[in-house]
């Protein structure tokens, strides 16, 4: 390690540069402060920062944010943008769960209101969105062109059959609908794994939480985003289920010839990848999409019965609870996007593919693809910590527009291994030690509570606070948990 | 689950440590068996319990694109995840890189057994396969 810790220089108090060396073709840029690199250790991330900085045509820097940990293939918190003609774009930088991602809810309530009724609306939410493997719902059965619609329409196709309102629409990235989705590039597999998950949690660190704003850090932009103190949220954060993870499996394995075809040098063979304008390249950006259609409108549905949920147990009506989004954001996803960089002296805009893997998009109020009320604020950042501290709403800036190719971290990191967490928590109940804290929770299974204990986490306060310092996101407003089902 | 070797493999598989995902470290004493204990060791993370029924069949044919391993895990994910089929009984024969055969196992009943997590798939990430003195070895990073 002390080799490879030569070649990093500490650039300022949360940025450190590993200088291009061998195969690398640009530097690449960790957002970290001393603390958190210290966590990392030996840890194979930093190698995986370098390893993505050898792919043809990326351009700037290969990014990690501050909640990097060790991925297969790219890191987890990478980022990297490719140019389009010259640049490439992989599976492995997008992760098996495409799509995967954060929606936020905001209600009319204040923690007072429901205090009591916590308990009750997490037992409610258990029945009624179904988490852990294999759980779905028997009243939403889908034909195959009916999934094929869901692929094309993402979260407007839960809107066109009743699943939540037009405005829902408004305020999720890309309005829940990639427009280059084409369902024919989505293999048969792809559609039996997909068939019966839609709206459903899943497993593993996926969740729908009870929360509420506990600090505000930033009046004029909470204000913006509707947001206020003890307010009650509901954050859901799941992504494309097992569609995903089919769809992700099926295009490494092609792109591991294309690789060898277009004679392409991987460190590592996850990192597998074709050229963008290439067949394989297009094939997979519309399948991806595809996927990413297929999460939006999972979060959707979950959407709608979060609100059945909380108007049954609460018995009071819509209008009164006011459940609306305050924003639904990817986590992992590559997308075309155009950016301005830096030339020299000169500046230039170009299209880029931008891979956010376990990163989230971090635009400035001037993005015009941002929903009008958000476009004197900026995009709100959705930072979901571990199931016991807090989680945090950020919002983006422009210097995330000139650094990062608007990216910004995706939540707290993991710390411990699956095995660590599961040494750590010998003789201890989890479900109790969070009751204690005053956290309901209820998991499908023991072991998916062991593993996503809060100690397996990083504090996810530290990695918002690095990026608030390095201006790439900055702090809106603090969300402590009262409650969730997991998976 | 893990721990009858045959002949000279010292172990059938063990769990290795890593932050995000699980590793798994296969052995073998032909290319077939470390299939299995591969099979097994992926299980063995996904299955609490192993009162498994041998109640169906299900024919296996994996084609070479990619790393045959990781195909023939990734395989057995969608079964287990279309169907909640869990394998019991391997018979199978791996030549020029193709896998042909048939794998009989049981159903998921949540009666008498319990899902400890998901796995999403396996990785080429660290993957390797080696044949060293008659023995086979193989490491594969699961995603979960």
């Amino acid at each position: 390690m002390e080799e490879k810790r030569g070649h990093l220089k500490k650039l300022d108090d949360n940025r450190y540069m590993i200088v291009k060396h061998d195969m690398m073709n640009v530097d690449g840029i960790i957002y970290v402060n001393d603390e958190l690199l210290h966590v990392l250790g030996t840890d194979e991330s930093i190698k995986q920062v370098e390893n993505v900085a050898c792919l043809p045509g990326i351009v700037g820097a290969s990014m990690a944010m501050p909640d990097i940990h060790w991925g297969y293939g790219f890191p987890i918190g990478g980022v990297a943008a490719f140019d389009l003609d010259e640049g490439v774009v992989s599976p492995g930088g997008v992760g098996y769960d495409i799509n995967c991602g954060v929606r936020l809810l905001k209600t009319n309530l204040r923690i007072n209101e429901i205090r009591e009724k916590v308990k009750d609306i997490i037992d409610r939410l258990y029945i009624n969105i179904p988490s852990g493997v294999g759980s779905h719902r028997k009243d939403l059965k889908l034909t195959r062109d009916e999934l094929k619609k869901v692929l094309k329409k993402g979260a407007r196709w839960a809107v066109e059959n009743g699943f939540g309102t037009q405005e829902d629409l408004e305020y999720i990235e890309d309005r829940g609908e990639i427009r280059d989705a084409d369902p024919d590039f989505v293999s048969e597999k792809a559609y039996e794994r997909g068939r019966d998950q839609l709206g459903t949690v899943g497993s593993g660190n996926h969740f729908v939480e009870i929360g509420f704003i506990k600090e505000i850090y930033d009046k004029d932009v909470a204000e913006g985003f509707g947001i206020f103190k003890d307010q009650v949220t509901i954050m859901i954060h799941t992504g494309s289920r097992g569609l995903g993870y089919q769809i992700c499996d099926d295009y490494i394995k092609e792109m591991i010839k294309a690789s060898e075809r277009y004679g392409i040098y991987l460190p590592d063979r996850q990192l597998c990848c074709a050229p963008i304008k290439s067949p394989e390249g297009r094939r997979y950006l519309s399948a991806m999409a595809a996927a990413a259609n297929y999460a939006f409108a999972n979060r959707q549905l979950i959407t709608h019965w979060v609100r059945e949920t909380l108007e049954h147990t609460l018995k009071t009506g819509a209008k009164n609870l006011g459940l609306s989004l305050v924003y639904d954001v990817c986590h992992n996803i590559a997308k075309i996007e155009r950016h301005t960089i830096k030339e020299g002296k000169k500046e230039k805009e170009i299209d880029v593919c931008v891979h956010r893997k376990g990163a989230t998009r971090s635009f400035s109020w001037e993005q015009d693809v941002l929903p009008e009320d958000y476009r004197q604020v900026g995009q709100p950042v959705l930072i979901p910590g571990d199931m016991g501290r807090a989680s945090y709403i950020m919002c983006g800036t422009k210097k995330a527009m000139e650094e990062t190719f608007g990216s910004t971290c995706h939540g707290a990191g993991r710390v411990m291994s699956r095995n660590q967490a599961i040494k750590a928590s010998k003789g201890r109940s989890i479900a109790k030690e969070m009751e204690d804290k005053g956290i309901i929770v209820r998991a499908a299974s023991k072991s998916t509570l062991v593993e996503e204990m809060p100690d397996a986490y990083k504090d996810v306060s530290k990695v918002v606070q690095v990026v608030h310092n390095a201006g790439i996101s900055k702090l809106v407003a603090k969300i402590v948990p009262l409650g969730c089902i997991k998976g | 689950m893990n721990k009858s070797p045959q002949k000279n493999i010292p172990i059938k598989y063990r769990l290795l440590d890593h932050e995000a995902d699980v590793g798994i470290e296969v052995y073998g004493n032909t290319l077939e068996e470390l299939f299995i204990h591969a099979a097994e060791g992926m299980f063995h993370l996904i299955i609490d319990g192993d009162d498994i029924k041998a109640e169906k069949g299900k024919k296996l044919e994996i084609g070479k694109d990619g790393e045959l391993l990781i195909n023939f895990l990734n395989e057995l994910l969608f079964l287990w995840e279309t169907e909640g089929f869990i394998p019991k009984e391997f018979s199978m024969k791996i030549e020029g890189g193709v896998l042909k055969g048939s794998v009989i196992g049981g159903l998921f009943d949540p009666e008498r057994l319990k899902i400890k997590q998901e796995i999403k798939a396996a990785t080429y990430h660290k993957f390797s396969l080696t044949q060293e003195k008659g023995l086979y070895r193989a490491q594969v990073i699961l995603d979960v």
